[in-house]
Order: C-alpha cells, then structure tokens, then sequence
C-alpha cells in the first residue's frame, strides 16, 4: 500500500523589533491514501525551541546581521542539527526590523546559510498569519467552526489576523493546503518598543507612530526627561485604544488610520474567539507588577489592554504559543507541497523568490480572449521586476475552467505566445489550483522548448512570491513557499 | 465547541432553548459537512429516515446500473477502437466467471490477429469491466492526451481495442498475442456508492498470460473527484515512457525506491 | 477410497471425503469455479446422501488437506479431546444431525460433545441442515467471551461499530463514532480497518478510539484492523489496544497469502495477553469469509464451506473475543446472489458457534453482486433469531471506505425491538446514564451525533 511519508526538518528564524529567536521542528509527510491525493503535512513537531534574545543592532537602523548570525548557529548547535540537515522552514523579519535599512540582505543571507530550502520572507500580513498559526488560533478557529482573531502585539507593531473556521471557509484554502483559512489581516504601527527608557525611567526614544500618539494627545513625553506617570498610562490606554478599534472596526478612528499598515477592511466582524500573542500580547493574561520591567511601555501597554472594558467583553482564549507564536509559523507553517503530478525541470531547482503575478478570472475566460489574459500578466511580472534578477517567474492560474483536453490546449496556444516577451532562457513557473499540472505541461512542451515548470494543487496570489525545492524523494512532488517579501512597508 | 459544550450526562442540555438547538445544528452541519460518510442522517423510530432510506436506494441503483448496462456503441467507434470480447457471454457469467473475462472469445482473437498491428510498443486496450459508466466518463478524455502524448515522444500504439467483458488481465492474453512490448488497460471499477464513475489503469511490461499481480502497476480512482482523466492520461504517458526504457512494470519498476515507502 | 451412497442410483460414486463434501455443498459459486462443485442437483443430493451415512471417524481420518502438509489440520486434530471423541466416532453424519436438532438437546448436551468434533465434521452437518435447521440449533447455543465486557449472554444482542474513513481522518472516524454510539451500536467494539497500514496510522486509530472511550466512559473495547504485525508493532510501542486483530484462512498456504502462520498468531496471542489494555481473557479478534482460500490459490480443491469451518478450528486455538464472517464482501464469483449469502452467513455463524468460538457477522454485500439491503435485513432478522453474537454496523448502512454496505446503525434498535433483546448490560446502563435509553428503547435523543461533543 503507498505510504511515502517522511520527516522533514525544518527551522523557523524571527528577527523581530525587540528580540530574535529560532526554533527548530519535524514537519511529518504523508500521502494519504485513495491513489489520486498528494502529499501533505500531518504533523509538525517542535524539536528545538531557542533561546528569545534581544535583537542586536548596530545603531537605530541597522540590524547587526554578523551577531544575528550567530545567534542562529548557536541555535543549530545546540539542537545538534547542521545547515546541511535542515530541509525548509523560512527567516521572516518582522516589526519595526523589516524597516531597517539592511533587512533585506539580511534575511537572504540567514536563508541562505541556514539551510538547504530555507525562504526569507517579509510582511505584516504574512507575519500577522504566521503568528496565529503558531499560536494556535487557526486551530481554535477550526475547533470552534468559527472566526478566531489572533491580535499579535509585539514590540513594533501590532498584526490582527483573522482565521475562518467555517466549513463555508474551506474552499478558500488550497486543496493542498490543511490549513485554516484567513479571513483577513489588519496591522498598526503599535506595539511596546515604541517607547524606551534607561533605568532611571528616563525616555531614550519615541518612534515615530508614537510620536503622532504623543502629539494628538498632547501629551509631555519627550527623550531625556522623565515624563509623569499618568501620561505614560494615557500613552498606553490611547495604544490600547487604537489596538481595540483596529479589531472592532469599522468605522475607524482617524488616528487608527494613520497608524494602519495596509489597507483596512470595510466590514466589522463579531469573534467566537481572541488569542494573544507576541511578546507584549503574552502579558495581557497578567502584566508585570512593574511596567518598566521591560525598559519600555509593553507592560503599561499589555496592563491597559487587559483592563480595556471591549477587551473584557472579548472571548479571550489561551494561546498554545505567546511570544515564539511568529517564529514557531515561520519555521512549521510556510512550507508546503505541490501536487503529486507535475511537470518539472529538474536542473533548475530550487528556485527562490520567484515573483508571481496572478491570472484573474480564467475559468469564465473565453479560449479567444485567453491570450490578451495572459499577456496582462507577463505585462504585471515586467513592470514589477527585472527579468535579469529573478531566478525565474511565474504565472498563478487559479482555475482554468473545465478540466477537458480542449481547453487545455486552448490554454497552451494561449500562454506560449504571451511569453514571447520573455527571454527564451528564464524560467517559467505556471500554478493551477485545479489538478492538471502534468498535462498542461505536456502540452506546453509541445509548444515552447524553454525551462518550464507546471504545479498543481496550490494557491498563490497576485504579488505573492514562490520558492520551490527540489523533489520528495520516490515521487514528483515539490515543497514550496508561498510568500511575501514586502519591507519597510 | 468541543471544549466548552455540555456533556449530555447533564439533565439541563436536553432542554430545548434555542441556543442549544443552534449550537447542536451548527455542530451537526459540521460533522455532516466534512465527512465522506453518511452522518447525521436522522431517524423514524429505529429506522431510517424515508428521505435517507431512498438515497440510498438511489445510489446503489446507479451503481447497479454500471455494472449492467454496456459501453455505448457509437462511443467505441469515435474512439476507433476495434471491437472485441472475451469468452464471457452475459453479465451473469462475467460476474461469476472471472476465468472466461481473461481470454478472447475465438472470433475476437481472429480479428486481433487479423485487424491489429502486430508488436506495437504499446497495446492499448479498453476494458468495460464493472463500470461502463466509468470508461463512457473517462477515456474519451485521456485517451486522447495519451494518444497525443505518447506521439511527442515517437512511441508506437499499434491499433487501440475495445474489449467487452473485459477483465484486467485480458492485457496478458492481448499482449502475447500481439507480442506488444506493454500494454496499458483502462477498466471501469467496481462502482461505490459514491462514484460509479472510478477507472483504473493496468500496465504490465512483457505480457504474457497468466503473469501474477506483483508484475503489473496501477494507476486508480480516475475520474473527475478523484485523479482527473486529463492528468491521468499525461501520468499515463510519463509511466509508459519509464516501463519502455527501463523494461519493468510493478515490483520491478518501483521496488528500488520502496525504501522511501517503508 | 471408494463411498457408494446408502441409497444409491446408478452412477452414485464418489472417490473421496473431499469430493462428497465439495458436492454435497448448497450451490456457491466459488465452488463451481473451482470445478469441485456437484454438476446437478441429483448429484448434490446424492452426495448429500453418501454424506448422512458417513462415520465422524471417517470425516477425522481423513482431513481434507493431509495434517503432513497442512498445519492449521495439525492444530484442528491436536484439539480433539480423544475420550468424548471417542463417544461419537461411530455417529453418523446423519446421526450428528439428528442429535443437534433433537428437542432434549440444549446448551449442556451440544457442549458435551464439542470437544470430540472437527472442523470437517462440523462442516459435514452443516451441508446436511436446511435453513431452518441452522437457525434453531444456533439458537441453542450460548457462548460468551469477555473482552472488557463480556458478550453472548443470553437475552443479549451486540453490535460492531465500524466507523472507517477512506482517508483515515481521525476526526471523520470519531465523527462516525459518535453517530454510532447515539444509535446505541458499539457495545461489541469500536473497530476500524484503516487504509494504510502502517504502525502510524494503527497507532493514531488506537489512540483516538481508546481516548474517546475514556472520556466518555464507554463500556466497550476498541481495535485496529490492521495487520497483525502492524498491531504487534504499535502495541510494543506502547499503542492502546483492547483486542488484537487477523483475518483467518483455513489451509497453512491461505493463511500464508494473509502473512500469517500459527507460530505468528501464538505470538501475536501472547503479546495480546501481556499488553493489551483490556482486561481479558479474551483478547483476539479474527474476520474470516468462505471463498478466500480459492481468491489466493490454497484451496487444495476442497470447497469454501469445509476450508471456512477450519478456520474456526484454527481461531479457537486463541480464545478470541469475537470472529466474524464478512459474507458477502468477496464477490459474485464466490456468492453469486443474496441466496447464497444468506445460506453462507447461517452456515458460518452455526458453523462458529458449534466450534464454541463467539461468532458474529458482518452481513453485507458489494455493488457488482445479485443483492440488496432487503437480503442483509433478511440474513440480520434470520441471525438474530438464531442468537448470533453480534453484527457489524456502519453508517447508514455504506461503508465508504471498503466499498460495500452492510447493516446500518439504525438496525441495532430495530432487532432489539423485534427479538425483544438489548445490548451488553454495562453498556446498556451506561446508554441509560448519557441519556440515550429508556425502559428498553431508545429515547428521542438517540441518533444525534453531538450528544459525544
């Protein structure tokens, strides 16, 4: 009876506003039985949970990448695990840290030392998903058969992601995919590093988010001085208020707007459940008697968010992860596999950071006006990059109608000729949702001799990026990393 | 829901309040909507349901009806499929004779010799087997990417048949006859209750008759739920390819990964 | 060996034990396609004939697959008690007969003289009993065996509940599970055949099933279908498995097809012993069918009836808790119709019961057999009046996984209510507690799945 199934080992690096840390898990895949289904992840096993470091920098906006570095390689070595045996997971920068001057090198650089699949990846929104997968909100979602938000406060900012556990929800995931689906993200410019102080209470810094809180308020908070408690609680009850309108809304507070990081949604939303996490998300079950314990306003912030009367009328639930919940996502949560049929160029993998632009509204698209479709979209990939530093790009055709040998050849005399404008050279990665990887990359062989890829059961957005590795072994399906690389957003 | 709910052991859950009503509908939806299996069907004393009762019925009557019913004739002729049979006379006797469902009956086996070219690389064949409904859905459809695919890559077909009352193993018999270097069998499936739709595809390198099972790979649940016909047929091709190149089909051609299976 | 008929017309001669038995067999397909059955019905009869008059010494002396070649005839003869075999050597086939159906004998006297049968013999009575016979002479016997709770006690009925998933999910397979139990089915085991069959997944099935029987109490035992080295597997390493299960053939080179030998089974029955997590004596569960012996070539030309009454005799060597035929499941080249299943299902339950093994039966059938529900209905009301130990239940009577249907979980209720019968009695009491029953009948709760969440 088939059974492939095997480990693969996987590490997670958060390089976050305040601190870092790494994780290091077993990620089981099985092919469950039937004969037609590919492979999946089933269980995700966390072998090495790292030490939370503060993050180094060199000065306010650079990441200090050698010691970060380190610190990743201490990890690996205290788990007993070299680069050599790690096969995926993925470095995500995150907070205040994605903004910083060198993050970018940065996280290619630690995905590329740590292991041999290993995606660097990048955004508020993912960071917000990634945290409520690790904290174990998509699964209460899931339990519950309702919406769970997962409010991950850390030290820069503050990422809601919303998880649908309704079995109306399901078909929004990939088929590939067991995963929980996301409803939606909100994000803030919130979070507890905003404001630093030395050990005599003094205040060191004030980002600017809380700066535009600072000013509204008019509050008497300013670097060097040693500002009236009252006014640091205003600060953080106003944070706190910002946080619980960002949930609750809409409509929005003006000043909830201009601390957003990305649009804002245009429905209000009632939760069967909230989870905390993040590192000042973890204190909202019980803050720090001192709220200088930290040397900023996370305490004050997590005591105002536990005392806000919304925030008690919310059904709060216990996180399985506080604040490892992104890092813990990042390294079980980013990797998944293609469909078991596919169409591969073997020498080409793995492929990293690959940009997608996603094909709109294919299925209903006539076989005549497939080709000005596909076009639009090599049309997007050229604005948006430089064919001449990307590894390669790719197409995401959701659906491409009736799975009949007809439409797929009409879909193939469609997408050859709108890559014309590509170089003959560059790679070429197409994605269906629907399972027809292999035939429709037979007949796209037929027609065009460049390197092509064709995988199947996997949902990848517009602006989405891919990594894909090399193959399973004992069969042809790949893992892959659907991703953002969205810095200083 | 699971962590909260009431256990039934309390007398106050049984109460009517609409509240409980709602969260057991809601429950009830979920468990009814995941599972493949028929859930939450409900009861008329300790019967089924009339609804449930009939859908039932319904389904193993479309099952039944896969079994008896044959492959449309004007089907196997747009396929250009030359038309053969077993030894099998009746529905009846192909059930209860899988022996005669393995041999061509004496006309067919002349009009093999006589109609089919001889040592194709690859001798397709169309088995109606259990399933009629099963080769009407699929085979037009992957028939005809493995056709062309097979072409991409200069590999002979010889002349495709249709066999009536075919078993899986009427490939051997072909096979040897045609001395074809493999064969590929399409065959409907047994139906379920879900699908009557479910083909299979037999291979075997070398055929010849009375070859055992180990010797033959498989590719099933084909049809629109389960392995699309359309990506069948490319797998098909790919499979074809390797069992021509290296001269092996089932234990053979995939013992050597089995470590990965353990 | 020449046997000529008491009454014989012309031409009424047979060469051997093997042939009179394959003859005198109701029709079966599976024996007609092994060519050993009889070619007309005057032919049947008159082996049915030459078979009345056979000596149970005859029947003992001439194993159908020789004991040299053949090691499950070795553990059959080994188990005779020689003293009462004794006793009865001289019956005939006949005499067997009139002995079992004889209103002075009950429970006690069929008991007195088990010992002394085998499993040809048994099979030899059975070809000689018409419908009727097999019901009443079942209804006779009462054998019960105690797993965690204990089965076959008179006024009892009990019931397999089969909650398979095609993909394994655990959670659709505790779904059916609770579905299952809200229609009072269970009380017999929680067992599920998982499709991959891998230490993983048994242990995965084990857990899930042990722990739902823990938090909700359930008097009842829980098992994996697996094969039993997979299960001997899991259970070193620590699974949660009430019974350890195989499926029997009735010949040393079947049993080969199955992976299994009795060196295997002692084995796995002492691990069963040791590690199991019920509290016993009777830890092993075995699933057995006629015509699987011919489906893998190691019939030895003998017919399905004989070969599955020795697998009977092979099974009692374990003291199992529960075995099962799985009548229908095989095909119409074995069991061509609901005919043939229902005269199979009585043979193999009577068959059973006569071996002193607790024996139930999955009533079921396939989509390319000449059957129904209404056959299965059929089979369950005829086995429940015989008093069979219990049936296989899925939901709604399909069971999506193995492709087949089977009775329903809805039929516990209706055979209780019929026969006047209930479950187990821990099991019934703890039906009482979660508010599922009431003076001998389901309430208006039963039948909701959510009562479980």
């Amino acid at each position: 009876m088939a059974d492939a199934r095997r480990t693969l080992t996987s590490i997670g690096v958060d390089v976050g506003t305040t601190t870092t840390h790494a994780i290091v898990s077993r990620l089981r895949v099985e092919t469950p039985p039937g004969g037609a289904a590919s492979p999946k992840i089933t269980d995700r096993e966390i072998v090495h949970r790292g030490t939370v470091r503060e993050t180094p920098l060199l000065d306010s906006e650079t990441i200090d990448v050698d010691r970060v570095a380190a610190f990743v390689d201490r990890e690996l070595e205290a788990t007993g695990v070299t680069a050599d045996e790690i096969d995926t997971g993925a470095v995500i920068v995150t907070g205040e840290t994605a903004r910083r001057a060198n993050a970018e090198p940065l996280v290619h650089r630690l995905a590329a030392d740590s292991g041999q699949f290993v995606a660097a990846v990048a955004g508020a929104s993912l960071e917000a998903v990634l945290a409520g997968r690790g904290s174990g909100a998509a699964t209460r979602a899931a339990e519950a058969g309702g919406l769970v938000a997962n409010v991950d406060v850390g030290g820069g900012t503050t990422n809601v992601a919303i998880f649908d556990g309704r079995d109306s929800a399901r078909d929004r995931t990939g088929p590939g995919s067991d995963g929980v689906a996301v409803r939606e993200t909100r994000c803030l410019d919130v979070g507890g590093r905003l404001v630093t102080f030395d050990d005599r209470r003094r205040v060191i810094s004030v980002s600017p988010p809380a700066r535009t809180l600072v000013e509204a308020l008019e509050l008497p908070i300013a670097r060097g001085e040693s500002p009236p408690a009252d006014a640091l609680d205003d600060l953080a009850a106003a944070m706190a208020d910002r946080i619980v309108d960002l949930c609750a809304g809409p409509p929005f507070d003006d000043l909830t707007r201009a601390l957003a990081i990305g649009p804002l949604p245009d429905e209000s939303l009632e939760f069967d459940g909230v989870v905390f996490s993040g590192g000042v998300g973890r204190l909202v079950a019980s803050p720090p008697d001192d709220p200088f314990a930290y040397g900023d306003l996370g305490g004050s912030l997590a005591a105002a968010l536990a005392d806000h009367a919304v925030v008690r009328s919310w059904p709060v639930l216990e996180p399985a992860e506080d604040i490892r919940a992104t890092v813990v996502g990042a390294g079980t949560e980013t990797t998944t596999l293609s469909g078991r049929t596919v169409s591969l160029e073997p020498s080409t993998l793995p492929l990293r950071n690959v940009p997608v632009a996603a094909v709109p509204d294919v299925s209903n698209c006539s076989d005549a006006a497939l080709e000005g479709r596909f076009e639009a979209g090599v049309s997007r990939l050229l604005e948006r990059h430089d064919p001449d530093e990307v590894d390669a790009v790719a197409l995401s055709i959701d659906d491409v109608g009736p799975l009949a040998y007809d439409r797929l050849r009409a879909v193939g005399d469609a997408l050859v000729p709108a890559l014309e404008s590509l170089s003959p050279s560059l790679p070429m990665v197409v994605v269906t949702r629907q399972n027809c990887a292999k035939v429709l990359g037979q007949v796209l062989r037929r027609r065009t001799d460049r390197p092509l890829l064709v995988l199947d059961e996997l949902v990848v957005g517009d602006g989405d990026y891919l990594d894909v590795g090399e193959p399973m072994p004992g069969g042809e399906s790949v893992p892959v990393v659907v991703k953002t690389l969205a810095f200083g957003e | 829901m699971a962590s909260d709910s009431n256990r039934t052991h309390d007398a106050d859950s049984t109460g009517k309040s609409g509240q409980v009503d709602d969260r057991r509908d809601e429950a009830l939806r979920r468990i009814v909507d995941r599972t493949p299996t028929r859930l939450g069907v409900g009861r008329a004393g300790p019967r089924p349901t009339t609804a449930s009762l009939l859908e039932l019925r319904a389904d193993h009557g479309l099952a039944r009806d896969a079994v008896h019913s044959r492959v449309d004739e004007t089907l196997v002729d747009d396929l250009e499929l030359v038309k053969l049979r077993t030894q099998v006379a009746d529905t009846d006797q192909y059930l209860a004779r899988p022996d005669l469902g393995r041999e061509l009956a004496d006309e067919s086996l002349e009009t093999l010799r006589a109609e089919c070219a001889h040592a194709p690389d690859v001798q397709i064949i169309v088995s109606d087997g259990l399933s009629s409904t099963a080769v009407e859905a699929n085979v037009p459809e992957l028939l005809a990417v493995l056709r062309d695919g097979l072409a991409d890559r200069d590999i002979d077909v010889g002349t495709p048949v249709f066999v009536e009352y075919g078993r899986v193993d009427v490939m051997d018999a072909i096979g040897e006859e045609l001395e074809a270097d493999c064969c590929v069998n399409l065959v409907g499936e047994r139906p379920g209750l879900r699908t009557a739709e479910s083909l299979s595809a037999y291979l075997v390198y070398g055929p010849e008759r009375g070859l055992p099972t180990a010797k033959k790979s498989v590719i099933s649940n084909i049809h629109d739920g389960g392995l699309p016909p359309v990506e069948a047929g490319a797998e098909l091709v790919d499979l074809v390819a390797e069992m021509l190149e290296r001269e092996a089909s089932g234990i053979d051609l995939r013992d050597d990964d089995r470590e990965f299976t353990t | 060996m020449s046997i000529q008929t008491t009454n014989a017309s012309a031409g009424d001669r047979f060469d051997s034990v093997v042939e009179v038995l394959a003859k005198a067999n109701e029709p079966k397909t599976g024996d007609e396609l092994a060519g050993i059955a009889a070619e007309s019905d005057a032919e049947r009869v008159a082996a049915k004939r030459a078979l009345a008059g056979m000596r149970l010494e005859t029947l003992r002396e001439n194993p159908v697959v020789p004991s040299e070649e053949d090691e499950v005839t070795q553990v059959i003869q080994d188990a005779v008690r020689e003293p009462i075999y004794d006793e009865i050597k001289d019956w005939t086939v006949a005499d067997l007969r009139e002995y079992l159906v004889a209103s002075e004998t009950g429970d006690h006297e069929i008991a007195a003289i088990r010992p002394g049968l085998t499993s040809e013999m048994i099979a030899a009575v059975t070809k000689l009993m018409s419908n009727m016979d097999l019901v009443l002479v079942t209804s006779k016997m009462e054998i019960t065996a105690r797993c965690n709770t204990t089965v076959g006690e008179d006024g009892t009925l009990s019931f397999r509940l089969q909650p398979n998933d095609p993909a394994d999910d655990i959670d659709n397979i505790i779904d059916a599970t609770r579905e299952g139990l809200a229609y009072g089915a269970g009380d017999a085991v929680i067992g599920v055949n998982p499709v991959t069959d891998t230490v993983e997944t048994t242990t995965r099935i084990l857990e899930a099933t042990h722990d739902f029987i823990e938090e909700w109490d359930v008097p009842t035992q829980n098992c994996c279908l697996s094969h039993v080295t997979t299960q001997m597997d899991a259970i070193r390493e620590g699974a949660p498995a009430d019974l350890v299960f195989q499926s029997l053939a009735g010949t040393e080179t079947g049993n080969d097809e199955f992976g299994v030998d009795v060196d295997l089974l002692d084995e796995a029955y002492d691990l069963a012993q040791r590690r199991c997590t019920s509290s016993g004596p009777n830890v092993m569960y075995f699933e057995t069918g006629q015509g699987a012996e011919l489906s893998g070539d190691a019939h030895h030309g003998v017919d399905q009836l004989t070969l599955e009454a020795r697998c009977y005799g092979l099974a009692k060597r374990y003291d199992p808790f529960l075995v099962n035929t799985v009548v229908g499941f095989i095909g119409p080249e074995y069991l061509y119709d609901g005919q043939q299943v229902i005269r199979a299902g009585l043979e193999d339950v009577f068959m059973g019961q006569l071996h002193g093994i607790s024996m139930g039966i999955d009533a079921c059938y396939t989509n390319h057999i000449q059957a129904d529900q209404n056959d299965i209905e059929n089979l369950a009301v005829l086995l429940a009046a015989a008093g069979t130990n219990y049936f296989i239940t899925v939901p709604m009577g399909d069971d999506v996984m193995l492709n087949y249907q089977s009775n329903s979980y809805h039929d516990a209720a209706a055979l209780w209510e019929i026969f006047d019968l209930e479950p187990t009695a821990p099991f019934r009491e703890w039906l009482v507690d979660v508010g599922l029953w009431e003076n001998g009948r389901l309430t208006d709760r039963a039948g909701d799945p959510t009562i479980f969440t």
